[in-house]
């Protein structure tokens, strides 16, 4: 069966629409329903769950940014709602 | 203190499939081995590109590798209908039921006979002409160049000696078969061309007597590349890319990623899977001064993304960076190059290049890639003369719009009927035929031979 929705990394904490999807529209995802509160075309990507401003949004299993104003799951990532954060670069250490 | 530590940890991916495979290469004295066997011609300057154009037609139209004959006979048929006072608008080229094409190859192992004309070599600054240099060299000392026929002016900024100098560098020697033809030094153009075509041709009756061999998946080194992207670049075809990336990884190969300017956003990421310091400070200062260079000039990295990124989807730089990052999969960065600088470490090395699609093929196959995997949404030709470039679409509309320049469509993951690691372990095996010489991709076909050198100043 076709798949509508695409977890890049585990971690993520947003799903991506492969195919347009209509506000309503409930998607099972792992065994959990998620209901979008908005339409959200394809190549757009909706919240796994509530989120508060400040906190990260993850995909690749890395920040592409931080929550501007409350969240709720099955909302539609936007620019309103979502900013571009990043830290100035820097060694951290070997990671391997 | 804040920020976070490097938590970075990969998981080597499953190789089984491809455990003891190899692929039939072209093997060269200092141990790398070709995807394909090409002679290459080289002006030091742009005075030599006529002079080049001329030997090209030539050579290409009698010894099989032109591919122009369809719109030759086209160009006839409507010499014909106009001499017969015809309507030329009922002459489409659909309507050509049979083309003649004279694409015999006269020497089988000769995969192709290759140019580079450039813009450089003179006029610029000195510093232009030296890095020219190096870039030239690095195509010469390309695995997948069996000859070269350098055409010289005489008086250009790019001196033969200095040329000849740079290809010596190479580690391991240069020990392949090499003319050099100087117009100043030359009776006259006929003698010149004539001369170059006579020697160029003994040179490929002996370059057509090598023949592929069997060699591991581990002498496969790997550009990755997107231009012309859309809004799947970073759900399909880049990470399956990456995928395959990783295997190639695995099976102790060679990765190469560029595009600096792509990369603004994903730079932790990036550092974060370095194994020392001097790599980090070497990318960080790569990415600052060609960030303030960009500055200098009124732009910079950071006017990402378009608004029509964010309309499909792309909501932020970070986005659009680690979806772009993702084709060079998601393994250790074992070495930062600079423009022109060979990769020598299996593994993923990073490659200072522009984004432009274009200069960073070519610093791609400068710095030794043998193959580019080229993702792209909307739809672009870009090909390289001497790596072949295997097209990888991210949706199936493209690939039935543009069947004509796709090789792979990745469109699958999206209608959910395949993996990411399903698609990645599809594309190393077409890899594999394609490195082998048993599929010849479009890019290669239709002699797509682009070529830019990037000038240091600015090109983003």
């Amino acid at each position: 069966m076709k798949q509508a929705i695409l977890k890049i990394n585990e971690k993520d904490n947003v799903l991506v629409a492969l195919a347009s999807l209509s506000k309503g529209a409930v998607i099972n995802y792992n065994g959990i329903e998620y209901t979008l509160l908005e339409d959200c075309p394809a190549k757009h990507k909706f919240f796994l769950q509530d989120m508060q401003p400040g906190e990260e949004v993850i995909m690749y299993g890395l920040m592409v940014g931080r929550i501007q104003v409350a969240v709720k799951k099955g909302q539609r990532m936007s620019t309103e709602n979502t900013k571009h954060a990043a830290e100035p670069f820097a060694w951290k250490g070997c990671g391997l | 203190m804040h920020g976070r530590d490097a938590d970075y940890k990969w998981t080597v991916p499953d190789v089984s499939q491809f455990a003891g495979r190899n692929f039939n290469g072209y093997h060269r004295k200092d141990g790398q081995v070709g995807t394909a066997n090409y002679w290459l011609f080289i002006p030091t300057v742009f005075c030599e590109n006529r002079n080049l154009d001329v030997i090209r037609e030539a050579l290409h139209n009698e010894l099989g590798y032109a591919v122009t004959d369809k719109y030759k006979q086209y160009t006839r048929s409507l010499v014909e209908a106009y001499s017969q006072g015809a309507d030329l608008t009922q002459k489409n080229i659909e309507s050509l039921h049979q083309v003649s094409a004279n694409n015999k190859r006269i020497f089988k192992n000769v995969d192709g006979i290759k140019f580079l004309n450039h813009e450089g070599g003179c006029g610029g600054t000195r510093q232009d002409a030296a890095i020219l240099g190096k870039l030239l060299a690095a195509y010469a000392n390309h695995p997948n160049v069996g000859g070269v026929t350098i055409l010289s002016l005489g008086c250009q900024n790019l001196q033969t000696k200095d040329l000849l100098e740079e290809i010596e560098k190479h580690q391991g020697g240069f020990d392949k078969p090499l003319f050099v033809f100087e117009q100043q030094g030359s009776r006259s153009e006929e003698q010149l061309i004539g001369e170059a075509i006579r020697r160029t041709f003994e040179g490929l009756v002996e370059l057509n007597k090598q023949e592929r061999k069997p060699a591991g998946l581990d002498k496969l080194c790997i550009g990755v590349k997107c231009g012309g992207s859309d809004g799947f670049s970073g759900i399909s075809a880049n990470p399956a890319v990456g995928y395959c990336a990783d295997l190639v990884v695995a099976l102790g190969g060679k990765v190469l990623l560029a595009e600096f300017p792509e990369l603004c956003g994903a730079e932790q990421n990036l550092i974060d899977r370095m194994s020392n310091k001097d790599l980090a400070e070497k990318f960080s200062h790569l990415m600052r001064s060609y960030n303030d260079q960009a500055m200098k000039v009124g732009s910079g990295f950071h006017m990402n993304p378009s608004p029509g990124n964010i309309r499909d989807g792309l909501i932020t730089d970070a986005i659009k960076s680690l979806g772009a990052a993702r084709k060079g999969g998601m393994s250790p960065v074992v070495d930062v190059l600079d423009y022109t600088e060979p990769a020598t470490k299996p593994g993923l090395s990073l490659v200072c290049t522009p984004g432009n699609d274009v200069e960073a093929t070519t610093g791609k196959a400068a710095s030794g890639a043998t193959l580019i995997l080229f993702t792209t949404g909307l739809g672009t030709p870009t090909g390289n003369p001497v790596c072949p470039t295997i097209k990888i679409s991210t949706n199936s509309a493209l690939t039935k719009r543009m069947g004509d320049i796709i090789d792979i469509d990745t469109g699958p993951v999206i209608e959910g009927e395949k993996t990411i690691e399903e698609m990645g372990r599809d594309i190393l095996e077409y890899c594999i035929k394609a490195a082998s010489g048993e599929v010849i991709p479009k890019a290669v076909q239709l002699n797509q031979d682009d070529f830019i050198p990037w000038k240091r100043g600015v090109s983003l």
